[in-house]
């Protein structure tokens, strides 16, 4: 029976271990003239400031691969050129994205994670000879407050939902269930700075047989850099 | 620093000269070479592996002691490294450098051996003449319909690509000068030279060559010289 449980956890282990990505490093793609050119501008603040010394790195990813193929630092307007050596599965194969694997640690609202998911922002093909032009907006963190209206928290009848619109983010989808935690009244997120986000807040009530919707557009405006805003919400 | 090193061993070679004869030689060299360093955060010692490399050049060598050999020389090396396999391609990187070392070869056997085994240290300077790379990609297309590629429909592709040299970090894999040390062990039989040699880089040859982004040649060589004129000089180092 012991044996029994070992037998299936370790299959168990080889399962996952199969489903795995695998991470590998093109060094030589870092020392040869390239093919193909990546290049742009990154900025902040709504493409007013550039973002200077940030990495730029570039994967191509293929059934379950994840390859890094070489990495630049933007210069001090911001502006970041890669030669790329695209080999010819990866002309044919696959897809290339870009990211910010230091964006967060450098200040700009960008969640970096071991898995290129979590932080590429364009996914794109790349042919050989080919030329892209890949700028991007790096929003700086602001923190945003949401104190929400006690009559709300602590009716059982109501829920509460806050959407926002400003779906470019990963922090940016939320919802709040106060009966799951009927205790906390203020909901803090940290949203992109400099930048008007719209929120839409939602309650139902209900008092059976009745269901009464009731919704809110609230408009935030832009918060400054590293700053926090409380926002009273009461319907 | 380095180039006070490289100042005293000529001043060196050229005190040696005055005392001894010179003994010159063809020197054949097999082996394996790799680099070392990392670059933008990306690891060379995780990523890379030793591939085959050779030497082919002259070499002269001034007994000075029965105790004590200098030997230098002119020698064309292929040096680089092999890509740890990824999935599809299998790559290897290869410079080419003229090599000229100079080395103290400590004799280890007494003076009247017939067979001299010796321990030798000493430094090199590189100049890099070319480099190229060879691509191979072994893979089987995307199908249109999004399905797992049909792996009788593998294709093959080999390329070969040439390396540019010098301080552009962008555009060039490594600066053409390189500068290191040799270490080795050997043994010296009539007129034949036998052993193998590490050599490592002591100066950074990345572009940049900043901390965090380096490079370092690194090879592993057994060599084979065959030495011309020894005889005279033998009996004359013996006499002393």
């Amino acid at each position: 029976m012991k044996n029994l449980k070992f037998v299936l956890i370790f299959l168990a282990f080889i399962s996952l271990a199969g489903s795995c990505e695998r991470r590998e490093s093109d060094v030589i793609a870092m020392k040869v003239p390239g093919d193909a050119v990546i290049k742009g501008r990154i900025t902040t603040a709504n493409g007013t400031k550039p973002a200077p010394n940030l990495t730029v790195t570039v994967f191509w990813e293929y059934d379950g691969i994840v390859r890094e193929k070489t990495n630049v630092k933007t210069d001090a307007n911001g502006n970041y050129s890669i030669n790329l050596l695209v080999r010819p599965e990866e002309a044919k194969n696959g897809q290339f994205s870009v990211c910010f694997v230091d964006a967060w640690k450098r200040g700009y609202l960008y969640q970096p994670g071991p898995d290129p998911e979590d932080t590429a922002f364009k996914r794109f093909f790349l042919e050989r000879n080919e030329t892209k032009i890949i700028d991007f907006n790096l929003p700086q963190p602001a923190t945003l407050q949401l104190s929400l209206d006690n009559s709300i928290i602590y009716n059982p009848n109501y829920y509460y939902q806050l959407i926002d619109n400003n779906l470019n983010y990963q922090f940016a989808q939320f919802w709040y269930y106060p009966d799951n935690a009927p205790n906390v009244y203020e909901l803090e997120r940290i949203i992109p700075a400099d930048t008007p986000i719209t929120i839409e807040a939602k309650t139902v009530t209900r008092v059976f047989p009745v269901v009464k919707l009731s919704s809110k557009i609230i408009v935030i405006p832009a918060i400054a850099p590293n700053q926090t805003l409380i926002q009273p919400i009461s319907f | 620093m380095s180039k006070k090193i490289i100042l005293i061993c000529f001043l060196l070679f050229l005190v040696t000269k005055s005392y001894a004869q010179l003994r010159i030689g063809a020197t054949t060299q097999l082996g394996v070479s790799t680099i070392n360093g990392d670059e933008n955060g990306i690891s060379y010692n995780d990523n890379t592996q030793f591939k085959f490399s050779y030497g082919i050049g002259v070499v002269a060598d001034i007994p000075v002691k029965y105790w004590l050999n200098v030997e230098t020389g002119l020698v064309f090396q292929n040096l680089g490294f092999s890509q740890k396999k990824i999935a599809y391609t299998n790559d290897v990187l290869n410079v080419h450098y003229l090599n000229i070392p100079i080395n103290a070869r400590l004799n280890l056997s007494s003076a009247a051996a017939k067979t001299k085994f010796y321990f030798k240290l000493g430094l090199y300077g590189s100049f890099a003449v070319g480099g190229n790379v060879k691509l191979t990609s072994n893979f089987a297309p995307q199908t249109n319909s999004g399905q797992a590629p049909n792996p009788a429909e593998i294709i093959n592709i080999k390329e070969k690509r040439k390396l540019s040299f010098g301080n552009d970090p962008s555009t060039d894999y490594a600066k053409r000068i390189d500068m290191g040390f040799n270490i080795g062990l050997g043994f010296d039989w009539k007129r034949y030279l036998f052993g193998f040699n590490i050599q490592n880089s002591l100066i950074n040859i990345q572009p940049q060559g900043n901390r965090g982004n380096s490079i370092k040649n690194c090879a592993v060589s057994y060599y084979f010289s065959y030495l011309m004129f020894d005889k005279n000089i033998k009996k004359s180092i013996v006499a002393e």
